[in-house]
């Protein structure tokens, strides 16, 4: 997973299964209440996590992504929510302090849900995740099969990179011109990933099962046990969105 | 009880008219170590995904006759069934990574055993050390040099431990001490009982193996003991004689090693010796001098972006026009680095790399990648190689003239309409040479360009590259493969851990044994021998000629 650090943190060390409760704990969170205050209160909790993770570096990586999305989303939804008296008319657009403040806090629910994302993707591997998925009864084939798709990314990735090195030394540039150029320009990069795509889920299920998988004697190597730093934060998440929610506005 | 046992199979695949294996016997004993060469397309992968019921199970065809591994009849099983008493490392080596990290790669075998915890980390420290991958546990696999991938697939069947090892060309990309290495492992494995079939272009590197297997349309047409053979033989199944057997052969003296050959050969001529050395050195030709510098690189340093190792530690390197240049290392030296650089497709961390004066820019310099799969998308052969010069803005009958010209080059003019995925492995790659040819580049750089082809396809490939370098132009070639170096190369530079440690003509970088070691390189067999007579020739031909009264 092309997100994943491979360090050592308290979120690291967690039982993936724990981590993929938490995880959906986290996102109960910001959807308490559309209150901007209460909201700004998730994006702390979302910036708590990433220091639990040590992966605060991976939310400024995505900063590209995610101010302009913030940006976004408040001006679409302070410009076409019609609530409340209107303090500005931009022709048959409005906007008022109601659908300001609704614009705030969708901005801020969207980027906290994404950082709670990132902070998981960042702490646990596919392997993990297949495995916390097991644990909470997924079978393991379902689970693998699942994460196949992630697993193939950064490879898909990589021969991506390699195919556009192959054609910018022929003299193919796929990064100047406009954007319609560019789209042109794509073309004949389609074809070459989208068959090696094809050629390589091809190879990959013979591989797979020439070294064992779908063997009912399976054991996992990967194993987690349940232990006390799990209980805290289950605990500490549980209480923390109890509290938020008898306390929301 | 055979340890494989194949009865009159037949196998054709779906969709295609020729079968892959026509009433093939084959039987080989339990704790047989053997080896099996043959051209290109013989069926020889096709015979090592038989034996783990990947034909016809999973990859479907119709199928005749009857498999057995350890006795029992694959018919009917699913290869993950087959699993437990035979593995499999495929020849694409690519393909059969999938995992997130090195160590899990390594895992998954063992885990679909139902092995303890413990079992499995000690299987995964000893495959990766009998591999040469130890302190690569936490690496991303597709971070991974090619050797490297290569070596982490031989690695996660090893520690599933299987009665039969099938290994399909399994070291193409590794270096030369390394495939010594992996040989050894193999050996080892046989003396602990495992039976083991290696699918191998040089049969000369395994030596001592128990049999040899040679293999042609379809059939199996010779099994005997290693060194029965005659190089009459492995020529006609496609297969280089290996430089001992046939120094033996052509001189009429029993095979021995370096050293014993060194001094049959000293008995044999007695005092003509001094005579035929300065015959030899009168003959020799050293090359013309190349010309000005056409490509410079200065200086150069490079970092992954997701590694914080720097894959090139300052390396400074001036080609001269009309050179034909080799560079050798071990594998994750930097050498697939260092040529994207000099391509201008990665650009440095620091220095710069300059092609005649001025900063390179992509497509000036011909690149052809490895993998020629990884450059072909055209529907068209002749699309395929209209795609450089049309981007240049060729057009009309210059287009024409110049697709023509480099499809002639490569021998592929008959070709035009062909689709470039109907072709075989090395008609790819020669397309793929063909592609980069029709740019005009100043500079051909190739990255491994004769792995996974036969020795036929090898030579072709070869020969086409001297004659265009005889007409003036430059070549830089990456390769692992030593007499291809010795015969071809003009000048070698030696990369190790991102810096050059040697550079010069190719006779005198071969003849130092003890410096080509520490790049984890050996020179050919015929320059080891003439290197103890004074003579250190560069091929076979060079030393039959010298030798030849
Ligand atoms: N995409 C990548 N990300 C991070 N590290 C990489 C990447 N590609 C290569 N490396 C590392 O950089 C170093 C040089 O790699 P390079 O591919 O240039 O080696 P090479 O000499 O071509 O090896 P081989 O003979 O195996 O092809 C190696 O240590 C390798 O592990
Ligand atoms: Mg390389």
């Amino acid at each position: 997973m092309f997100l994943y650090q491979d360090k050592v943190s308290f979120l690291h060390r967690m039982h993936p299964s724990a981590k993929l409760v938490g995880l959906v704990l986290a996102f109960c969170h910001p959807l308490l209440s559309s209150d901007p205050l209460y909201l700004s209160s998730s994006l702390g909790l979302a910036l708590a996590v990433g220091a639990l993770g040590r992966c605060l570096g991976n939310y400024l990586r995505m900063r590209k992504f995610l101010i302009p999305l913030f940006i976004a989303s408040v001006l679409l939804w302070a410009l076409f929510r019609r609530v409340g008296e209107p303090l500005l008319m931009l022709g048959p657009l409005s906007v008022s302090s109601e659908s300001l403040s609704y614009g705030l806090a969708m901005g801020l629910r969207i980027t906290s849900l994404l950082l709670f994302g990132v902070a998981f993707l960042s702490t646990t591997r596919i392997e993990e995740l297949t495995a916390g998925l097991e644990a909470v009864g997924v079978p393991f084939k379902a689970g693998f099969v699942l994460s196949l798709a992630v697993r193939l990314l950064p490879t898909f990735a990589a021969t991506g990179s390699e195919i556009v090195q192959a054609q910018r030394a022929r003299g193919h540039d796929p990064f100047s011109g406009g954007p319609l150029a560019r789209l042109r320009k794509a073309v004949p990069l389609v074809a070459p990933i989208l068959l090696y795509a094809l050629r390589k889920t091809d190879q990959l299920s013979v591989a797979l099962e020439a070294r064992g998988f779908g063997s009912p004697d399976r054991r996992p190597y990967l194993t987690y046990r349940f232990g006390l730093r799990d209980a805290l934060a289950l605990g500490v998440s549980a209480m923390v969105l109890v509290l938020s929610w008898r306390l929301r506005p | 009880m055979k340890a494989v046992h194949l009865k009159g199979v037949s196998f054709t695949y779906r969709g295609s008219g020729v079968p892959a294996l026509r009433c093939l016997e084959y039987a080989q004993e339990v704790g047989e170590f053997a080896v099996l060469g043959g051209r290109s397309g013989a069926g020889k992968s096709t015979l090592c995904k038989a034996i783990m019921g990947i034909v016809p199970t999973l990859q479907r065809g119709e199928m005749e006759g009857e498999v057995r591994v350890l006795g029992r009849k694959i018919e009917g099983l699913r290869p993950f069934q087959v699993s437990r008493w035979a593995g499999l490392v495929f020849q694409d080596f690519e393909a059969q990574l999938f995992s997130t990290s090195v160590e899990l790669e390594v895992a998954f075998g063992p885990e679909n055993l139902g092995l303890s915890r413990g079992e499995v980390e000690r299987r995964i420290r000893e495959s990766l050390r009998a591999v040469g991958l130890e302190g690569f546990e936490r690496r991303e696999p597709w971070t991974l040099s090619g050797g490297e991938k290569q070596r982490l697939a031989i690695a996660s069947v090893l520690a599933m431990g299987p009665p039969v090892l099938v290994l399909d060309e399994p070291t193409t990309d590794i270096d030369p001490l390394g495939r010594e290495e992996i040989h050894r492992v193999v050996k080892e494995l046989k003396s602990k009982g495992h039976t083991v079939l290696l699918v191998e272009h040089e049969v000369g590197e395994v030596e001592d193996a128990d049999s040899l297997v040679l293999m042609s349309e379809g059939k199996v047409v010779w099994k005997g003991k290693m060194g029965k053979a005659d190089s009459e033989l492995l020529a006609s199944c496609g297969v280089r004689p290996p430089e001992p057997w046939a120094l033996a052969f052509h001189l009429g003296v029993p095979p021995l090693g370096p050293e014993g050959m060194a001094s049959e050969i000293e008995r044999v001529l007695g005092g003509r010796l001094e005579e035929v050395r300065r015959r030899w050195r009168e003959t020799v030709d050293e090359g013309a001098t190349p010309g000005d510098v056409v490509l410079e690189v200065r200086d150069v340093e490079y970092s992954y972006p997701s590694s914080q190792a720097q894959a090139l530690k300052g390396v400074s390197l001036e080609v001269g026009e009309g050179e034909f240049m080799a560079v050798l290392g071990p594998n994750g030296s930097g050498k697939s680095t260092l040529a994207k650089i000099m391509a201008g497709l990665l650009s440095p961390s620091s220095g710069s790399v300059l092609l005649r004066g001025r900063p390179v820019r992509p497509g000036k310099v011909g690149y052809v990648f490895q993998n020629p799969d990884q450059q072909l998308f055209a529907p068209t052969v002749w699309e395929e190689v209209a795609f450089g010069p049309r981007n240049m803005g060729v057009r009309g009958g210059e287009l024409e003239d110049s697709v023509e010209e480099a499809l002639e080059a490569v021998g592929l003019s008959g070709y035009k309409d062909r689709d470039p995925f109907s072709l075989s492995r090395g008609e790819r790659q020669r397309l793929a040479v063909a592609s980069v040819l029709a740019c005009s580049p100043e500079v051909l750089i190739l990255d491994e360009p004769t792995t996974g082809l036969d020795y036929e396809e090898q030579r072709r490939m070869m020969e086409f590259l001297r004659e265009w370098n005889l007409k003036g132009r430059t070549v830089v070639l990456i390769t692992h493969s030593m007499w291809v170096a010795a015969k071809y190369a003009r000048r070698c530079a030696l990369l190790l851990d991102g810096r050059i440690v040697a550079d010069g003509p190719t006779r005198e970088i071969f003849s130092r044994e003890d410096l080509l070691s520490l790049a984890h390189l050996k020179p050919p067999f015929v320059t080891q021998v003439g290197a103890r007579l004074g003579m250190p020739f560069l091929s076979l031909d060079e030393a039959l000629e010298a030798l030849r009264n």
